[in-house]
């Protein structure tokens, strides 16, 4: 059969596609598929692993992560981190979102935003700095203020008890900004002739609040929720510039001790192991995003 | 009336202390950044001072110099912006064609081809880092940069956002570049690129904030001295020699933040707009 | 009872003013057509009467009583939207009862009262279902229920019908003049269609530019336009306008109803024409004319064929005079005579 100008020009056309995503494939392939593969693989091994002399040993990795009162610790402590970073920074951004929607201060609503928004831009290594002197526990900044009002000095990151606490409040300090931001932007996407109505039903601005504005961005909200926790599912850098995981492994998360076998320990195959605990956190967790992610949109 | 006066009167106090809240959120979020920089300038003695002052009582600048002589913090700064640089280049170079080929062509294997870079969204680094080095490690080439640019070049955000980008672009001015005879690879820098360039604006700004600022993926790769990025030289302050030292480690911490805000100073509302977009994708 | 009075109403936008100085006043049980092209005002006006916005300067009365203070929530009104604004999280039901619960209405009412109004509306199936599962024309009545089940003193609608196609906005603008019937509550209605406002109003008020320009019953406007821009807004097509033929810059009107194409026994004036353009309405075909005065329209059942000659008659009794600034000219038959005497005199001269 002989090839038309027509064939010839689509297939050339088909070539041409397949080699223009050919780079971007074969880097994303080398840099994000094969190092899970990868990871999985050398989870079963334990020694040094580049070298030939890596021992298979099976799941004995993970049986010693099963078993060791640390990692339990690094769970719990990355499970309670993400609670409260995620409750505190949604409450807020949900209070402070509503509260600069009101069409009568715009602009200075817009200032406030940018501002808030700053922190959120510079590097999370800045911000550790910063408040690791501002929360020193003596010299502190933040312990003048809260001796000043009457209080006793608090520990900050110098008590087990409180260290978790301090990191998430300097993490929401640095992203509440964004993620107001983006409640705002479900807001603005509800169309105004509904408040109007409400207003014609008489109804409270509480109630209005709680039964329309809160139902109708709560597919958002949970969407944000999700996308904040795995943000805390991976912290590293506040920990290893604050806290190194103390004290007393107070602040240890999973991403921190991932490294530290890795690099400190060197025990890369339980490091491994760990790490594909956390792919399947992180792999169940954006399953779900996906899923809310689809039930965002209402009726236009 | 009675009625009408009572009620102004409620309304400025409302506004009033609505506005006093405010700026009460914005010291908040300012406060810090004032603090870094108000310590910069103290000198040692000042800045350990409990209860501390809020003014500086002179200003020493020599404090950046003493980072200078600390640090070899040009170094540092350099290969941040070489990082950066080359990171927000070479992706374009990678992204484009694969982000087009996705939205205007058909192939066998688009299907899993697309498949891998929503792979590659999911992904994090967290997760690759530790392969990855040792992929390098067995290339010997943890004493050079490479390791921190090239894992990052094929930025499936970007392809992503781009492909979305190329998508909306009605098929008929592609046909009727066609019908004017134009190449293919016309089409796609006379036509397809301009139309895309907010996407690419975006892609470019939110690229280079997160490789300046990135900590965890330089902290691992790199280990040799010359060769560290600005984030991870700075946090290294912290534990040498300048051990509390705080008014020389937060003259570090200026210069590690300032270039970065004042790229959010020029660009602020086109940057939020950029998370925005990200954030919801 | 559901009188409103607008007194001395100025409305401002920042520095622009929008409406100048409107006095209106919309007799309780009527159903009031506020009508006019986009930017006329009639929304604002009727945003102005719910509350939703609030006037500059001027008072807004509610049988006798001012409303200025009252929050929209207060003032016993209700309002169907153009969009509808429909709850999207709650089931129609809710959507419905909503207004009740915030003004503590008891249960069994509120269930009397929705259980009532569905079965005006046709919604008793429905009353589960949330808003995204339902048609155009399905929202449309949640959206009317729910203004109804408060059972205020007004109804105020902002083109409700526009998002609904046209066989469907044909139905539904039956069921809201049988509805009006059947409540006698005022009805307070805005739309740019003509069509609409002739076909359902007691009362219609044209509007152009934040004034009011004309306000009577349907007959009357159409039969009796107070100036050029009220005749050519109502009738389709327009009112034909001949100008720059008489002294004193008069301009002369007619309907292209009124523009026959046969010999007629009135007293007439007669034009000459070519047909250009037909366009069949099914009973009817609308001409264009060409003539020494410009285009003509005419609307008649007879056929002719294009680039015809004809001649158009005009009955003496359906012509309008207007003034040079569009105001209509009201005088006695010998004037008008008088007029078209010389105005067929000049005819003859061209």
């Amino acid at each position: 059969m002989k090839e038309t100008r027509l064939s010839i020009s689509k297939k050339r056309d088909r070539i041409t596609g397949f080699i223009a995503a050919m780079p971007a494939m074969i880097l994303l392939f080398i840099f994000t598929v094969y190092p899970v593969f990868y990871l999985i693989f050398y989870s079963l091994f334990s020694g040094s692993l580049i070298s030939d002399k890596k021992v298979f040993i099976g799941l004995d990795n993970y049986k010693q992560l099963a078993s060791s009162d640390t990692f339990h610790q690094v769970i719990a402590n990355t499970i309670i981190y993400t609670v409260l970073f995620v409750g505190l920074t949604m409450v807020l951004a949900i209070v402070i979102a509503v509260w600069l929607n009101n069409p009568k201060f715009k602009k200075w609503n817009n200032i406030v935003q940018g501002f808030i928004f700053t922190p959120h831009v510079i590097s999370m290594v800045s911000v550790s700095i910063v408040f690791l002197w501002l929360m020193d526990p003596d010299s502190g900044f933040l312990n003048l203020i809260i001796t000043k009002m009457g209080f006793p000095k608090y520990p900050f990151l110098s008590s087990p008890s409180s260290a978790m606490f301090s990191l998430v409040l300097v993490m929401v300090w640095k992203s509440v900004g964004y993620y107001t931001l983006l409640v705002t932007a479900a807001l603005q996407s509800i169309p105004s002739d509904i408040y109007e109505a409400a207003e014609l039903d008489d109804a409270p601005k509480i109630r209005t609040f709680f039964k329309i504005t809160l139902p109708m961005i709560s597919p958002t909200i949970l969407f944000i929720c999700v996308v904040a926790s795995i943000a805390s599912f991976k912290i590293f850098d506040s920990v290893n510039v604050m806290t190194q995981g103390g004290p007393v492994n107070s602040t240890n998360t999973l991403v921190y001790y991932i490294y530290s076998y890795a690099f400190r320990y060197g025990k890369p195959g339980i490091a491994c192991a760990a790490g594909v605990i956390l792919l399947i956190l992180v792999c169940i967790m954006t399953y779900i995003q996906f899923g809310i992610g689809n039930k965002k949109v209402y009726y236009q | 009336m009675e009625k009408n006066k009572n009620d102004m009167v409620l309304q400025k106090i409302r506004t009033i202390i609505g506005l006093i809240l405010k700026l009460v959120i914005v010291l908040v979020i300012a406060f810090p950044f004032y603090w870094m920089i108000s310590t910069s300038f103290k000198s040692y003695t000042e800045a350990m001072l409990f209860p501390p002052t809020l003014f500086p009582k002179e200003i020493h600048l020599e404090n950046y110099g003493h980072v200078f002589d600390t640090v070899p913090i040009v170094t540092y700064f350099f290969n941040s912006l070489i990082v950066s640089l080359a990171v927000l280049l070479l992706q374009y170079l990678i992204i484009v064609p694969a982000a087009y080929s996705f939205a205007r062509h058909d192939y066998h294997g688009k299907k899993l081809f697309f498949g891998i870079v929503l792979l590659g969204l999911m992904i994090p680094q967290q997760i690759t880092f530790l392969p990855v080095y040792f992929m390098f490690s067995k290339m010997k080439l943890l004493k050079t940069l490479i390791p921190l640019i090239i894992p990052f070049i094929s930025n499936p955000f970007g392809i992503f956002m781009l492909r979305q980008y190329f998508m909306q672009i009605p098929q008929e001015i592609i046909e009727a570049a066609k019908l004017d005879d134009a190449s293919n690879l016309k089409i796609m820098f006379k036509v397809m690129m301009p139309m895309a360039r907010p996407a690419l604006i975006t892609i470019g700004l939110l690229s280079f904030i997160s490789t300046w600022n990135s900590y965890f993926w330089p902290l691992i790769m790199v280990s040799k001295e010359s060769l560290r990025t600005l984030p991870v030289g700075i946090a290294a302050l912290k534990s040498s020699e300048t051990l509390q030292q705080w008014h020389i480690i937060m003259a570090g911490n200026v210069i590690l933040v300032v270039p970065i805000l004042l790229i959010y100073l020029m660009a602020s509302r086109k940057i939020r707009n950029s998370f925005v977009y990200s954030g919801i994708k | 009872m559901g009188t409103i009075q607008l007194k001395n109403i100025v409305k401002k936008f920042d520095k622009n003013v929008v409406i100048k100085n409107l006095n209106l006043q919309i007799k309780d049980g009527s159903f009031t057509v506020l009508v006019g092209p986009s930017g006329c005002g009639k929304s604002t006006t009727l945003r102005m009467i719910t509350g939703l916005d609030e006037p500059t300067e001027g008072d807004i009365l509610i049988d006798g009583q001012k409303i200025n203070d009252l929050t929209p929530g207060k003032r016993d009104i209700a309002m169907v939207f153009q969009n509808y604004a429909l709850y999207p999280t709650m089931t129609v039901k809710e959507n419905i009862e909503f207004g009740l619960e915030n003004k503590k209405v008891s249960k069994e009412e509120r269930s009397a009262r929705v259980k009532e109004i569905c079965g005006i509306v046709g919604l008793t199936d429905y009353l589960d279902r949330k808003p995204a599962t339902l048609s155009g024309g399905q929202r449309q009545r949640v959206a009317l229920a729910r203004a109804m089940v408060k059972k205020p003193k007004v109804f105020l609608m902002d083109e409700p019908l526009s998002n609904l196609d046209a066989k469907l906005r044909g139905q539904m603008r039956v069921e809201l003049i049988k509805l009006h019937r059947k409540l006698g509550t005022t009805f307070i209605y805005v739309t740019h269609d003509q069509v609409e406002a002739m076909s359902m109003a007691d009362d219609i008020v044209l509007m152009k530019d934040g004034e009011i320009v004309q306000q009577s019953d349907p007959r009357s406007l159409y039969l009796n336009p107070n100036s050029i821009y009220a005749a050519q807004f109502i009738g389709t097509p327009q009112m034909n306008i001949i100008s720059d033929v008489l002294e004193d810059g008069i301009q002369l009107g007619f309907r292209p109803e009124k523009a026959f194409l046969e010999k007629i026994k009135e007293e007439h004036i007669s034009l000459d024409g070519i047909i250009i353009t037909k366009e069949l309405l099914g009973s009817e075909i609308i001409y264009s004319c060409k003539s020494q005065y410009g285009m003509l329209m005419s609307k008649s059942s007879l056929e002719v064929s294009e680039e015809e000659s004809v001649e158009i008659s005009i009955p003496v009794s359906s012509i309008y005079l207007f003034d040079k600034n569009g105001k209509r000219l009201t005088v006695d038959e010998n004037s008008k005579k008088k007029v078209l005497k010389n105005f067929m005199a000049g005819a003859e001269k061209k």
